[in-house]
């Protein structure tokens, strides 16, 4: 048994990793968040719906109850279906809040319908008339990025044309969104195994491919722990490409300090590389009610508390 | 101390600590087992009332095992000298790997495996001893090693089809390889004798300086009604590696 070339080896890899003093398992020593006035080091965006015991069922109090959290940034999925006048005033509240949009999704008929792998015309028209009101509904509510989920393998296609089509999809799709800005987003899922996109670097590849700074990398951390493991690593191969990043805890996707992830350490890698964009909060609750809400407040304090 | 866990260490992680000095100091942390040691360490453990949860010495390497059958002849001779050995110091593990892919598919590395792991069961049956093939990772620390995914050691588990025959998890190494620790430990913990622990990246503490939350991992553990043991597997980067290792400990304590 020879484990001390491996243990050299190993010493090496990991020298640069210096030790970090300070720094308390955030399980020993639990934050007790207020539920106003907190401030974060990174933008963490949270849902409609998440604080609805909190601050009612409406939209507007919702977000006005997430800038008193301290949140500066808010994602919602659903956005392209709600109606302008809901989408202007939406955005023309975040401005005044000085909140920053996230994510909506870019609707192509859900996430494994119409599949770019496809190559078939009908369904790229349907993504890029999606591209054309995406910028209509983007320029309503300040966003910059778009969620966009490639959709099911082609099972009876090569895995090279299966790809190409997604790439020649993709580079149609951001032809429409350079001019005005916006920046369509892969989303690599965990939920099946008939959907195309599973990891970093598949995305990572794909975009490098497409070229354009409207085609990047949305890095799910939930996903992508599902799906690949090795966080840190991972996210820092692909770091040039990744420009926005969603958040839940593995297994039951809900916020952090519920699963396996050490989110503290994670949202420091996050930060200690310079990442100004946004964190969606695309998980949900452990708990219930107003406690479970409050809790959900706490977890971010305490992820957020590194140094 | 919750009693929950077992606590064991990797000898190898403190190779600059003498034996003796080591066994003294992890016996007075509350580990109660130093392992990755062989028949010469298991009186020496002894006498500081440490057992060895997952002793070695007869495997060949990491790199040479089962998945190659002009090994078999040597494995097994080794396994079968060893085998009555481990059982007669009271222990009940011994440690195997597959070795390197070398080419082979993962059809062709199972069914190696299974001729070679057949001729060494009954011996392992006799003796209630368990062969425990560890998962390691092949991206970073061990290039072409084929046990790199629970879903091949699982198979082989099955194709055996003996209690004496189980996988050691190594939590740092499926997380570079696959993530997912929780559900994949709840799905399989029926083949799993045995864990490793280290933190990704790096291999050094398990600490908050690292992406896996041990204490949940721990816990989840815990649940599947796993009463074998875990083995602090990382190395140090602090100059005080003992202090190190009893916070390793003391995260895994749930």
């Amino acid at each position: 048994m020879d484990r001390k070339s491996f243990l050299k080896k190993s010493v090496m890899a990991g020298s640069a990793m210096a030790a970090a003093p300070g720094l308390l398992a955030k399980n020993k020593m639990e934050i007790q968040a207020p539920v106003k006035g907190n401030s974060f080091n990174l933008k963490y965006a949270p849902h409609f719906g998440m604080f609805k015991n909190l601050a009612g069922d409406d939209l507007l109090d919702q977000i006005r109850f997430m800038a008193d959290a301290g949140f500066t940034a808010m994602e919602d999925n659903g956005m392209m279906h709600r109606s302008p006048k809901r989408q202007e005033q939406i955005g023309t509240l975040m401005s005044n809040l000085g909140m920053e949009m996230g994510v909506f999704v870019l609707d192509k008929g859900g996430n494994s319908k119409n599949s770019f792998t496809a190559g078939k015309e009908e369904y790229t028209e349907i993504f890029l008339d999606g591209c054309r009101k995406a910028v209509e509904v983007a320029k309503r509510v300040n966003a910059t990025w778009t969620t966009v989920v490639p959709g099911n393998f082609q099972r009876w296609l090569p895995i090279g044309i299966q790809r190409a089509h997604v790439i020649e999809t993709l580079r149609k799709g951001a032809e429409i969104l350079e001019p005005h800005g916006i920046v369509m987003v892969l989303e690599a899922l965990s939920d099946t195994p008939d959907l195309y996109l599973r990891t970093s670097d598949q995305a990572y590849a794909i975009c490098k491919a497409v070229d354009s700074p409207s085609c990047k990398i949305l890095f799910d951390i939930y996903h992508m722990q599902r799906n690949e493991g090795d966080l840190i690593k991972n996210m820092d191969h692909c770091w040039d490409e990744i420009a926005y990043i969603q958040i839940g805890d593995n297994p039951g996707r809900n916020e952090p300090g519920t699963g396996e992830i050490n989110y503290q350490n994670v949202f420091k890698f996050i930060h200690d590389k310079g990442y100004n964009g946004i964190l969606g909060m695309e998980h949900g609750k452990a708990g219930d009610g107003k406690e479970g809400e409050k809790a959900l407040i706490d977890a971010y304090v305490n992820a957020d508390n590194f140094t | 101390m919750n009693d929950k866990i077992n606590h064991s260490v990797c000898r190898w992680c403190y190779e600059d600590i003498p034996l003796e000095t080591l066994c003294k100091s992890v016996s007075e942390m509350g580990f109660k087992s130093v392992e990755l040691q062989g028949p010469e360490e298991w009186p020496i453990l002894k006498k500081y009332g440490l057992t060895c949860a997952m002793p070695w010495g007869a495997e060949k390497s990491l790199e040479e095992g089962f998945n190659d059958p002009s090994l078999h002849d040597e494995l097994v001779a080794n396994y079968e000298r060893i085998i009555p050995m481990v059982a007669d110091a009271g222990l009940d593990n011994i440690i195997c790997f597959s070795g390197n892919r070398n080419r082979l598919d993962d059809e062709t590395g199972l069914q190696n495996c299974v001729t070679g792991f057949k001729r060494i069961l009954p011996v392992a049956e006799k003796y209630n001893v368990t062969l425990c093939m560890e998962l390691l990772n092949s991206k970073v620390d061990h290039p072409d090693y084929q046990c790199d995914h629970t879903n091949w050691g699982v198979e082989l588990c099955d194709r055996l089809g003996s209690d004496q025959f189980k996988l050691l998890y190594d939590i740092y190494h499926m997380q570079i390889m696959e993530g997912d620790i929780i559900r994949t430990i709840r799905d399989n913990s029926e083949y799993i004798a045995h864990y490793h622990t280290g933190g990704v990246p790096g291999r050094h503490e398990i600490d908050e300086r690292q992406e896996i939350n041990y204490p949940a991992v721990m816990e989840a553990i815990v649940e599947t009604g796993y009463t074998g043991f875990v083995a602090q597997e990382f190395i140090p980067t602090q100059d005080d590696k003992l202090a190190a290792l009893k916070r390793g400990m003391e995260i895994c304590d749930v």
